[in-house]
């Protein structure tokens, strides 16, 4: 039962992948098996810390920065990830560098908040146009877009660090009970642990 | 204290001989050590893995998410690593000390097994899950009325004492729902419904005249017990809880033990195999396998006790070779290692709730709600499966967890909706009865070997027809209640998770009234090796629907008392 399932999502992939077409060559697939160039993703680090901070800006609470996310972010793109997805990761920091330069006809860090927004926009845009494919099968094949990686250890690295954690959400060490139903006050976090 | 029995010790007394031997510090091994223990035996228990002290060794349990270095994300270092182990809920950064590693403990896996194990004192009892409900004659006469495998040989008036007798040690939340086929227990005060579930509890009333959902019934101390607890509501139970708020062997029976200053634990003991005398027809001890040097041991006792779980416990019984055994100690009848049995789960349906939104809540309750089983009970009669299920829930308001995959976007917005609590949801999935099939079984590898000389497990096991039919019927139920009770975006689900994924596994070595059918007797007691008392999962006959380590305690308190009495009695 499980080996037919597995087949049937082999079928399906392959077939999407036609759809894909020219941008996934065999030389794709080389350059995603790679071994990561991590000096590269070091000295990509500033900007890495800038995209945190925009996906997860300080506001009346602390942002990204702050939270220490971006040196999360990096730890767990080399502890936490496949082969694929960290060649995704550090190749999408370098093709954010070569967007704004060729758009704005400067570096990430020169660019004003609007260009930004665009910058990340079509990242995003990016990352969610394989709509044919089921996640799992995406990440199987091309590994994780370097967008939704980006996103989802920001949000991790967030909550669960000391001022995510305490002051972005509300965090409730040792309980001591339980209580059930409590009104909801306008304006209270959410607990940031379940 | 009761007098020492008599005779025990009586040829020699060097340094290696015991009144009893328990293999397993595990949930049922603990309940061995401490009811022989509190009896007058001097005890020898052995595990094969580590030293673990209560509190002391609970490395992880203060701490808060961001000191751990992967901030309890899993590392393509444990998914590459420990392939099985890691497939657990239960295994995360701040637990996997208590879990094997999988490239140090393999086994052959004939179809696609999840063997997840503890190798510690205390065994799994760390990081079970705790819920606990009694079978009823439901359950005890089911093979017996539909002619499958072998009936059990006792009934619920049995071992209701029993129950009785483990459920007042152990302390167990719970509600007196007075169900006829869920037999209440003696229970602490039970823990709270959300709003939410109450909410839900009404509108089932209201809509069914067979279903219910109750609070669950949780090893988790809702008051201060036996000098342990209570429970923190911190809800990280599987790291070992500093509080003693749950039942484990470490926490509970253990410590018990060790107060008589009748126990001797050995650890670093794998057991390879139990010593048969021909002449006296009885088990004379067991042989150990020092894990750290390697070397084997001899240890020798009147009464052993098997506790080393269902697959090892079946290991080292078809292991034990001699003239006598030649397929296995005890194992005249072939059933040993046959019959194995994992409750089948991970499928029924999520929700989420319109509503409520002026509510929330304060405390990580450990626990859930449970809906009995309403198939083939009283009039109902499903005509494409026997047996059935019952529905494990919980209702919360989403939080950044579930809000960062419902939420797309970036930015300030997306701050602000995640730390917000969202919509309230509800979970419910389905634990489900699984028959016995004999091809269902734990052989051992006729030539391969593990790293410390033990032969290799091989596990053949599958879902039948049975199964697949009931978990049709088991996503369908769920989402027709969550419709019932007013549920929108209701989404089904049935991940198939392989045989052992619910870390449920019993039945190879199972109780029975015929010796040919079956390998123990109505006392978990070997019908052929009368003093070798087998008290694990290994022992059931049929697996129910609910969580099994409540009915392993209580047949393995009931087993020491027969054991001890027939000590007494000379008559093994």
């Amino acid at each position: 039962m499980l080996r037919r399932k597995a087949l049937r999502q082999i079928l399906f992939v392959s077939g999407s992948l036609a759809a894909i077409g020219s941008s996934a060559t065999a030389w794709t697939y080389t350059q995603l098996n790679k071994t990561p160039d991590w000096p590269l993703l070091l000295r990509h680090q500033d900007l890495l810390a800038d995209l945190t901070e925009l996906i997860l800006p300080a506001t009346d609470t602390l942002g990204a920065k702050a939270a220490g996310v971006p040196a999360y972010v990096a730890h767990m793109v080399q502890k936490g990830l496949d082969v694929k997805s960290q060649n995704n990761f550090i190749n999408g920091l370098t093709e954010v560098s070569e967007y704004c330069r060729s758009n704005f006809g400067k570096p990430f860090r020169q660019t004003t908040h609007d260009q930004r927004i665009q910058t990340l926009t079509h990242f995003e845009y990016k990352a969610r146009s394989f709509n044919n494919l089921t996640t799992k099968a995406r990440n199987l094949l091309i590994g994780k877009p370097f967008f939704l990686t980006l996103r989802d250890l920001t949000i991790i690295g967030y909550c669960t660090s000391e001022p995510g954690a305490t002051q972005g959400l509300a965090y409730d060490y040792v309980p001591g009970a339980h209580m059930a139903c409590l009104p909801y006050v306008k304006g209270q976090k959410s607990w940031s642990t379940q | 204290m009761t007098p020492p029995i008599p005779y025990l010790n009586i040829k020699s007394t060097p340094k290696n001989t015991y009144d009893a031997i328990v293999v397993g510090s595990g949930i049922s091994g603990g309940w061995a050590a401490k009811e022989l223990c509190e009896k007058g035996l001097k005890v020898l228990l052995l595990e094969r893995g580590r030293p673990v002290e209560h509190n002391i060794d609970y490395k992880t349990a203060m701490k808060h998410p961001w000191e751990f270095e992967n901030r309890l994300q899993l590392t393509a270092k444990d998914t590459t690593e420990n392939p099985v182990q890691s497939k657990c809920y239960a295994y995360t950064e701040a637990t996997r000390d208590f879990f094997v590693n999988d490239r140090e403990n393999p086994y052959e896996q004939i179809k696609d097994f999840n063997w997840i194990r503890g190798y510690q004192v205390g065994g799994r009892s760390l990081t079970w899950g705790r819920q606990c409900y009694r079978l009823s004659d439901l359950d005890f006469e089911a093979n017996a009325k539909e002619g499958i495998a072998t009936d059990w040989p006792i009934r619920y008036k049995d071992i209701a004492p029993w129950y009785s007798y483990v459920e007042k040690f152990v302390g167990i939340s719970g509600n007196a729902d007075g169900l006829a086929h869920l037999p209440d227990g003696e229970f602490l005060p039970p823990m709270e419904m959300n709003c939410l579930e109450k909410e839900m509890q009404i509108r089932i009333r209201q809509a069914y005249r067979d279903r219910t959902m109750v609070i669950g019934r949780t090893a988790n101390l809702s008051q201060a017990h036996g000098g342990r607890g209570p429970c923190q509501y911190r809800n990280l139970c599987a790291r070992g809880c500093p509080y003693g708020g749950y039942f484990s062997s470490n926490s509970a029976t253990i410590p018990a033990a060790i107060a008589t200053g009748n126990l001797t634990i050995r650890p670093f003991s794998a057991v390879s195999e139990v010593l048969y005398d021909e002449q006296k027809q009885r088990a004379t001890g067991v042989r150990i396998i020092d894990t750290q040097t390697k070397e084997s041991t001899e240890y020798f006792a009147r009464i052993i006790f098997l506790n080393a779980s269902t697959i090892n416990t079946a290991m080292i019984l078809l292991n034990s070779v001699s003239n006598r055994f030649p397929n296995g100690l005890g194992n005249g009848s072939d059933q040993v290692g046959r019959n194995l049995m994992d409750h089948h789960h991970s499928v029924g349906a999520g929700g989420t709730f319109d509503g409520l939104t002026d509510q929330y809540y304060k405390g990580r309750r450990p626990n859930v709600v449970y809906f009995p089983r309403f198939r083939n009970v009283n009039t109902d009669s499903q005509k494409d499966y026997v047996r059935g299920f019952g529905y494990q829930g919980d209702g919360e308001r989403s939080g950044w967890q579930d809000m960062m995959i419902s939420e797309k976007g970036w930015g300030e917005s997306m701050k602000e909706k995640i730390t917000t609590p969202g919509p309230w949801t509800f979970w419910m999935g389905a634990w489900g009865e699984t028959l016995p099939y004999e091809d269902n079984r734990v052989t051992l590898s006729p030539d391969k070997k593990d790293p410390i000389g033990l032969p290799l497990v091989q596990v053949n096991f599958e879902f039948k027809e049975n199964e697949k039919q009931m978990r049709k019927d088991m996503k369908q139920s769920a989402i027709e209640l969550l419709n019932t009770c007013g549920f929108n975006t209701i989404n089904g689900f049935d991940y198939h998770s392989p045989g052992g994924s619910c870390v449920h596994e019993m039945g190879t070595a199972r109780m029975g009234n015929d010796p040919k059918t079956s390998v123990l007797n109505a006392y978990n007691q070997l019908h052929e090796v009368p003093n070798v008392f087998v008290t694990d999962g290994s022992a059931m006959t049929s697996s129910g629907c609910v969580n099994p380590s409540l009915t392993y305690m209580a047949l393995t308190a009931r087993a020491c008392d027969f054991a001890v009495s027939e000590a007494k009695k000379i008559n093994i």
